[in-house]
């Protein structure tokens, strides 16, 4: 389900058929590599957008997560600590956080909840089609990671 | 500050609040009659359109997965929305299935289950139908999954809107 007022009208009737929330993580930076985390950011949204459909009613769909990449370096995994801990005082059980920005990788330890790490590819410049079809594949390998770690604690 | 002074900025501000009351008051009976008169022309649209879907010929008794992008505009935003659909080919008849699955809208699949040969299987909640679409009683899902009308045209099967069957 989706940040939005139908969606969570309806998520509060459902809320314990909906127990993992996923958030993308939102790189904003100036300078050299601006247009790259630009790309990361929005390849990151289509591929939530599609996880989201295919999952729609067990899944809570966040806002992104933004954060500045060179201003705050462990302040930004402190704060994404807090959303996980709101999360689960909420009652879910899965935070999901997917991102195609690999400076995570070293807070994958740190962190709480379950980092999907996102291979950029760069389908900005792809036919609609085409686009579609890769987003498609690529999120047919990501299902079974998060049907998996549904397996962990089953409903 | 004379008292003449303040009396008339007393006033102003009331001038002010009551137009800002008022403007409220206008915008509510507006929306309803701005509705009344975008809604019809926003059904038409949805309803008259038919959507190439799959060729005849590609059509057996098993279901196949296909997926229709089509454009939906809400009046702010143009957005493409994605459906996926099962069909399959029963005698001559096709039958078009949405995957939204009817308890909560996950996407269901075929065969998603090694547990449940010929059904459809939803992840979420481990929903089950059977292959014309009947829900199978006992999982959470308390409808079938919706039906889509069809049409064939020069050997192409187009859809239009799902209906609960
Ligand atoms: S959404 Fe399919 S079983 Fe709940």
């Amino acid at each position: 389900m989706k940040w939005s007022t139908q969606d969570v009208a309806r998520y509060k009737e459902a809320a314990s058929y909906v127990d993992t929330v996923i958030v993308p993580l939102m790189p904003v930076d100036f300078g050299e590599d601006m247009k790259s985390k630009a790309a990361m950011g929005e390849y990151v949204n289509l591929m939530t957008d599609e996880l989201e459909r295919q999952f729609h009613g067990r899944v809570l769909q966040l806002p992104p997560f933004t954060y500045m990449v060179t201003a705050e370096g462990e302040q930004a995994v402190l704060r994404l600590k807090q959303w996980h801990e709101t999360a689960v005082e909420a009652g879910k059980q899965h935070v999901i956080y997917l991102t195609a920005d690999s400076s995570w990788k070293k807070y994958e330890e740190e962190l709480t909840g379950t980092l999907l790490w996102l291979p950029l590819l760069p389908v900005e410049d792809l036919d609609p089609k085409l686009k579609r079809k890769t987003i498609s594949d690529q999120i047919e390998q990501i299902l079974p990671i998060i049907m998996e770690e549904w397996k962990k604690s089953p409903q | 500050m004379s008292e003449k002074n303040h009396n008339v900025s007393r006033r102003q501000f009331l001038t002010y609040t009551l137009t800002g009351v008022g403007g409220f008051m206008a915008a509510g009976m507006l929306m309803p009659m701005v509705r009344m008169a975008v809604d019809p022309v926003l059904d038409a649209a949805a309803e008259g359109d038919m959507n190439y879907l799959v060729e005849f010929d590609e059509l057996g008794e098993e279901p196949i997965r296909r997926e229709l992008t089509y454009e939906a505009d809400d009046g702010w935003y143009e957005s493409e929305q994605i459906e996926t659909i099962y069909v399959y080919r029963d005698g001559d008849d096709v039958v078009a299935l949405s995957a939204v699955c009817t308890h909560l809208g996950c996407t269901v699949s075929w065969e998603g289950s090694e547990d449940y040969p010929e059904m459809f299987y939803c992840p979420c909640h481990f929903g089950l139908y059977e292959r014309d679409g009947t829900n199978v009683e006992g999982t959470p899902p308390t409808e079938p999954l919706h039906r889509y009308e069809y049409e064939i045209r020069d050997g192409a099967v187009y859809v239009g809107q799902s209906e609960p069957q």
